[in-house]
C-alpha cells in the first residue's frame, strides 16, 4: 500500500482507484467514473468505426459504445473468454454525462493512493497508449499506469464526440 | 423550618438610560415587500421614548401597507403619551395620507 | 403569511399568449366594412383578462397598456367609434406588443417602453380625434397616466353635463394588497375623475406588536363629486382583486353602475351588502374575466395545473411528465417484445395459456401506447394559426393579393414533431407567396383571378400526417432552375432530367432562381434545409408542379418521434431496421433484370425508372450470406428525392420499434439514424434512408 505523505497535518486526499489487466500490464481508473462491471457479451457492430470501436452495447436501455482497450493499445491477439470484461465508465462532456465500455482482461483489485503517490509518466515515445496516461503509481509488486478515461473517449470516437470532451475538459 | 434562603449575587450591568427622543428613519422602499423590516424597526422603539420623529427624507417607494402600519404605529404611540412628528417635507406622502384619510392619525409636520 | 405570486406565473404566462392569439385572429377576421360586434366582443374580453390578470401579479407596464386598449375597444363595442382600416392596424400592432411585453415580463427582463408608449398615443389621438370638433393636443395625452380618463370627462362636460355624488365603500379583506391591488392606486384615480373625500376606519387595526403588516385592516367610505360617467367610474375598479366588499350607490338619482364584485370563497364578508343592479350584458363578462385569476388563487391546491376545469375541462401537463410517460411505454413495448420471444421458444399446455396471455397484452399494450401518444398530440392549427397573420402582412409587403385556405386544422400531430414543422412551413409559405404566386397585374394579364390563392391542407394518411402547402401562382420554371443548376455547376451542361428531376434540384443546398433576393426569402438556403428539417423529423417532402398552374408541397411525417414501424433486414449477421415510411417495395430480383453500366454500378428497372442498387454489406463492411443479387432481396426505398434498390440478405419482419439516441453516448454514424433495442435485448442500428442515398450518390461523383 503506498505510504500517506507524513509532513501534511491535514488528512491527506485519498483517491480510490481500480486496477485491471490488459496483457501482462496494470492499469488503474479512478473509481468515482466507473459505472459498473459487465461480463462480456457480443455487441452491435457500428459501421465506419475504427478497429477498436467494436460497437454498442444495450446498458439499461441506453445504447454504449464499446471500446476494446486491449486492441487500441496494440494488442494483436484477443480472445473473448468468460473472464474478459467490460468497465462501464461515465465522463461529463459539454453535451452531459456520456458512457461507454471498454473491454479489458479482467478486473484486479481496488487500491487506495495520494496525489504524491503519482509520479509523472515519462516520455514512452510513440506507445499507442501514452496518450491517455495520467502518471505511474509504484503499487508493492507492480507499477500501476493511472488512465485519464475523459481522454480515451475523446480521441478515439466519432469527430463529434472528440469536440465534446475537449469542450468539457 | 424556614429553608435557608440562598442569595446569588450577580454583577449587574448599570442600566442605560432610555432615549427620550427616537429619530426613526424610514428607508428608501417601504412597500409591502419589505414591510417587515419595517415593523421591526417601529417595533423596536422603545415604549418609554416619548417624542418620536419619523424622518422621510431616505424614503423613495411606499404604498397602502406602509401607510397602515405607520398609522397603527402613530396611533398606539400617541395613545401611550407620546409625540409624533414626520419631518423629511416629502408632499407625495402627505397627498398619500389624504388620499388614504390617514392625514389625522399620521401626524403633525415638522 | 404571504403568498408567494410567482407559482401562478407560468399559468398567467400560458393564457396570456393564448389570450393574445386569441385576439389577433379575431382581428384578423375583422371585416372593417361590417364588423361583427361578437368578434368586438370577444377582443374587448380578453383585454380584459390579461388587463387584470397582469394587474394582479404585478405587470403594472402590462396592465397600464391593455387598459388604453380597453378603452379604445370599449368605444368600439358601443359604437361610439366605427372599426377603421386605421384601428385595426393599431390593434394588430398592440397584439406585437402586448406579446413582446409578455415575452419580456416572463424573460424577468425588462420591456421597451418607447414602442409602447408611442403606440399608447397613437391609440388616445385616435379615440380623441375620433370626436368631431374636439381637438386635443397630443401633448395633453402626455402629461399623465391618467390623462385618459380626464379627457374622457372632458369630452363628456359639453355631452351629458351633470354631477352626481358617489358613495362608494370599500371593505377590503385581509389578503388585499398581496393580492396585487393598491387601494392608493385606486383613490387617486377616482380624485381625477372629481372631487374626493376619504374616510378611513381603523377600527379593525391591531396594535402595531401585533398586526400583521401584510394584511389589510383598513376600510374605507368615499364620496365622489364628479360628473363623469358611471363607464369611467365603474371601470377603475374592474381591474381591482375581488377580495373584498365593494358598495357603490349613486346619490344623484341615476342608476347606479353595476358593482363587479365577487366574493372571494376565503373570506367571509356577508353577501348581504353587495349591490348588483340590472347590468348591460356587456358588464358581466369582464366581471367574468377579472373574477376568473383571482379565483384561481383562493385556492392553490387546484391551481395552476388544474387550470380552465371548468372551461374546457382540459389541464396543464408539464412536458417533461409526459416524455417520462412515453419513456416508460417504450420500455414496456421492448420488455413485450422480450417476452413475446421467450413465449415463442416454449411449448407445452402452459404455452398455450400464455400466448394467449401475451396476445392479450400486446392488445392493452397498443392501446395504451397510442392512448400516450395522443396525450402529445395537438391540433395543428398551433402552428397554422400565425399563417393568417403573417399572410397577411407578406402579401402586403410584397404587393401581391393572396387568399389563405386551411383546410384540416383540426389535425393531430405530436407535440415535439409541431415545434419542429413550423420553420420549414413558414419558409414554403412565404416562397409561394413570394415566387409562386405572380402579382395581381400578371395574374390578370394570364387570366387568372388577381387574388392568388394559398392552400394549406392537414390530414391523416395511412398512419402518418400529410401536410400540402399549395399555391395557384406560376409554378416551377423548370427552364430557369436548369440554366441555374448549370450555372452553379449542379448539373452537367449536357444532362437531361425528367421534369420530376428538375424539380428536385430545389432542394440542393445554395440554390435559388430568384433574380432579386428578398429580404423574405430567396437567399437560396430555404428548400434544401426545409428538406433537412422534414427527414430530420422522420418525414419526406415532395413536390408537384404545373407551369403557370401553381405548385404542391406535401410533406408526409410520422405520427410521433419515439416509436417508428419498421422492416428488420439482415445483413450478414446484423439485423438493420428499415422505416417503413420509406419503403416502397421488397423484390428479388433475376439476373436478366439487372444491368450493369460502365463504371461497376447496378441498375434495375422499377416501374418507369432505372433505380441502383446499394449493397448494404459493401457500405457497413459485413459478411454477407448472399452475394449475387437473386441470392437476396433488394428493397425499394426512397429518400432525398430519389428511389435506390437496398440489397440485403433476408427480410426478417415488420414490428414497431423504440427509437433510442446513438448520439447520448456516441454520436453520429453516416447511414444510421438511431438504434432500437430487440426483443432478444440486442441493439439494432435504424438505417437513415436519406443519409444512404446522399453518400451513394456522393460516391458516384468521386
Amino acid at each position: 500500500m503506498p505510504s500517506q505523505s507524513a509532513h501534511t497535518t491535514a488528512p491527506a486526499v485519498i483517491n480510490q482507484v481500480l486496477t485491471f489487466a490488459i496483457g501482462d500490464a496494470t492499469y488503474g481508473i479512478d473509481i468515482p467514473c466507473v459505472q459498473e462491471i459487465r461480463g462480456w457479451s457480443p455487441v452491435t457492430r457500428l459501421p465506419q468505426a475504427p478497429a477498436d470501436v467494436l460497437g454498442v452495447l444495450n446498458l439499461r436501455g441506453s445504447i454504449v459504445p464499446v471500446l476494446d482497450l486491449r486492441l487500441k493499445f496494440g494488442s494483436t491477439n484477443v480472445q473473448y473468454t468468460p473472464i474478459t470484461v467490460i468497465i462501464v465508465v461515465s465522463v461529463t462532456s459539454a453535451k452531459g454525462p456520456r458512457e461507454f465500455g471498454m473491454v479489458v482482461d479482467g478486473v484486479s483489485d481496488v487500491i487506495d493512493i495520494t496525489p504524491e503517490d503519482v509520479k509523472p509518466a515519462p516520455d514512452l515515445g510513440a506507445t499507442s497508449s501514452g496518450a491517455y496516461i495520467r502518471g505511474l503509481v509504484p503499487v508493492t509488486g507492480r507499477m500501476v499506469v493511472l488512465l485519464d478515461v475523459a481522454l480515451l473517449i475523446g480521441k478515439e470516437f466519432s469527430a463529434a464526440a472528440a469536440e465534446d470532451a475537449t469542450q468539457a475538459a | 423550618m424556614k429553608p435557608a434562603r440562598k442569595t446569588v449575587r450577580r454583577t449587574r450591568k448599570t442600566p442605560e438610560p432610555q432615549p427620550r427622543s427616537e429619530v426613526i428613519a424610514l428607508p428608501a422602499d417601504c412597500t409591502l415587500r419589505k414591510i417587515d423590516a419595517l415593523r421591526d424597526q417601529l417595533c423596536g422603539v422603545h415604549a418609554d421614548v416619548r417624542n418620536i420623529t419619523l424622518d422621510l427624507r431616505q424614503l423613495e417607494r411606499f404604498d397602502t401597507a406602509t401607510l397602515q402600519l405607520v398609522a397603527a404605529f402613530a396611533r398606539d404611540r400617541v395613545a401611550h403619551g407620546a409625540n409624533l412628528l414626520v419631518c423629511g417635507n416629502r408632499p407625495v406622502w402627505d397627498e398619500a395620507a389624504e388620499l388614504l384619510g390617514l392625514t389625522a392619525t399620521l401626524g403633525a409636520r415638522a | 403569511m404571504s403568498i408567494d405570486l410567482t407559482q401562478f406565473h407560468d399559468a398567467f404566462f400560458d393564457e396570456s399568449f393564448e389570450a393574445v392569439d386569441s385576439m389577433e385572429a379575431a382581428l384578423l377576421k375583422l371585416d372593417t366594412g361590417s364588423p361583427d360586434p361578437e368578434a368586438i366582443n370577444t377582443i374587448f374580453r380578453v383585454a380584459h383578462s390579461i388587463k387584470g390578470g397582469s394587474a394582479t401579479f404585478g405587470f403594472g407596464e402590462i396592465a397600464s397598456f391593455t387598459h388604453s386598449l380597453e378603452t379604445l375597444l370599449d368605444e368600439l363595442r358601443s359604437r361610439r367609434m366605427t372599426v377603421t382600416q386605421r384601428i385595426c392596424d393599431l390593434l394588430l400592432r398592440s397584439v406585437d406588443i402586448l406579446r413582446a411585453m409578455l415575452r419580456a415580463a416572463k424573460a424577468k427582463q425588462p420591456i421597451e417602453m418607447q414602442s409602447v408608449a408611442d403606440l399608447q398615443l397613437d391609440i388616445e389621438v385616435v379615440i380623441v380625434q375620433r370626436d368631431a370638433g374636439v381637438a386635443a393636443s397630443p401633448a395633453l395625452m402626455l402629461s399623465s397616466g391618467e390623462s385618459l380618463a380626464a379627457t374622457d370627462a372632458q369630452r363628456r362636460a359639453s355631452a351629458a353635463a351633470r354631477t352626481v355624488e358617489w358613495l362608494i365603500q370599500l371593505r377590503p379583506g385581509p389578503l388585499f394588497f398581496e393580492r396585487g391591488t393598491d387601494p392608493l392606486r385606486i383613490f387617486r384615480e377616482l380624485s381625477v375623475l372629481g372631487a374626493l373625500t376619504v374616510t378611513a376606519d381603523l377600527d379593525a387595526l391591531p396594535a402595531c406588536q401585533e398586526l400583521d403588516p401584510r394584511r389589510c385592516y383598513l376600510s374605507w367610505s368615499l364620496v365622489l363629486v364628479s360628473d363623469a360617467p358611471e363607464a369611467a367610474i365603474r371601470e377603475i375598479f374592474e381591474w381591482m382583486n375581488a377580495d373584498c366588499e365593494l358598495v357603490v350607490t349613486c346619490r344623484a338619482g341615476a342608476p347606479a353602475p353595476a358593482s363587479p364584485t365577487e366574493e372571494a370563497r376565503g373570506s367571509d364578508a356577508a353577501a348581504e351588502d353587495i349591490l348588483t343592479t340590472a347590468a348591460p350584458a356587456a358588464a358581466a363578462p369582464p366581471v367574468a374575466a377579472v373574477a376568473a385569476p383571482v379565483i384561481e388563487l383562493v385556492q392553490p391546491a387546484q391551481m395552476p395545473q388544474a387550470g380552465h376545469a371548468a372551461e374546457s375541462g382540459s389541464i396543464r401537463v408539464g412536458v417533461e411528465k409526459l416524455d417520462e410517460l412515453i419513456n416508460t411505454v417504450g420500455e414496456l413495448v421492448i420488455t413485450h417484445a422480450m417476452l413475446s420471444q421467450i413465449c415463442h421458444s416454449i411449448s407445452g399446455p402452459a404455452a398455450e395459456v400464455l400466448r394467449s396471455g401475451m396476445q392479450q397484452l400486446e392488445r392493452n399494450m397498443r392501446q395504451l401506447q397510442e392512448g400516450v401518444m395522443r396525450v402529445r398530440m395537438l391540433p395543428i392549427s398551433v402552428v397554422f394559426s400565425r399563417f393568417p397573420r403573417m399572410v397577411r402582412d407578406l402579401a402586403q409587403r410584397l404587393d401581391k393579393q393572396v387568399e389563405l385556405k386551411i383546410v384540416g386544422e383540426t389535425t393531430e400531430l405530436d407535440k415535439t414533431v409541431l415545434e419542429k414543422i413550423g420553420d420549414p412551413l413558414v419558409h414554403l409559405v412565404r416562397n409561394c407567396i413570394d415566387h409562386g404566386i405572380e402579382n395581381a397585374k400578371a395574374r390578370m394579364a394570364a387570366g387568372k383571378n388577381p387574388f392568388g390563392t394559398l392552400q394549406l391542407n392537414a390530414s391523416h394518411r395511412g398512419g402518418n400526417i400529410a401536410i400540402e402547402v399549395a399555391d395557384d401562382g406560376g409554378g416551377l420554371d423548370c427552364e430557369r432552375i436548369v440554366a441555374k443548376a448549370r450555372a452553379a455547376g449542379l448539373v452537367g451542361a449536357n444532362d437531361k432530367l425528367s421534369e420530376a428531376e428538375i424539380q428536385q434540384l430545389i432542394f440542393l443546398p445554395g440554390f435559388s432562381t430568384a433574380e432579386v433576393t428578398t429580404d423574405v426569402s430567396g437567399r437560396g438556403v430555404g428548400m434544401d434545409v426545409v428538406r433537412r428539417n422534414v427527414t430530420d423529423l422522420g418525414g419526406k417532402i415532395e413536390v408537384r408542379s404545373e407551369r403557370g398552374k401553381g405548385s404542391q408541397f406535401l410533406i408526409t411525417l410520422p405520427l410521433t418521434l419515439a416509436i417508428v414501424d419498421g422492416l428488420s433486414v439482415g445483413v450478414g449477421d446484423q439485423t438493420y431496421i428499415l422505416p417503413m415510411m420509406s419503403t416502397i417495395e421488397s423484390l428479388r430480383l433475376a439476373p436478366s433484370q439487372v444491368t450493369t453500366i460502365a463504371d461497376g454500378r447496378e441498375v434495375f428497372a422499377f416501374r418507369d425508372e432505372y433505380l441502383p442498387i446499394i449493397r448494404l454489406y459493401q457500405i457497413f463492411g459485413l459478411n454477407p450470406r448472399a452475394r449475387a443479387l437473386h441470392d437476396g432481396l433488394v428493397v425499394v426505398v426512397e429518400g432525398a428525392g430519389r428511389r435506390v434498390g437496398l440489397f440485403v440478405d433476408d427480410l426478417l419482419g415488420q414490428q414497431q420499434v423504440v427509437i433510442k439516441s446513438l448520439e447520448t453516448h456516441y454520436g453520429r454514424v453516416s447511414g444510421i439514424s438511431a438504434a432500437t433495442i430487440l426483443g432478444d435485448g440486442s441493439v439494432a442500428l435504424i438505417l437513415d434512408v436519406a443519409d444512404l442515398i446522399r453518400s451513394a450518390s456522393h460516391r458516384e461523383a468521386a
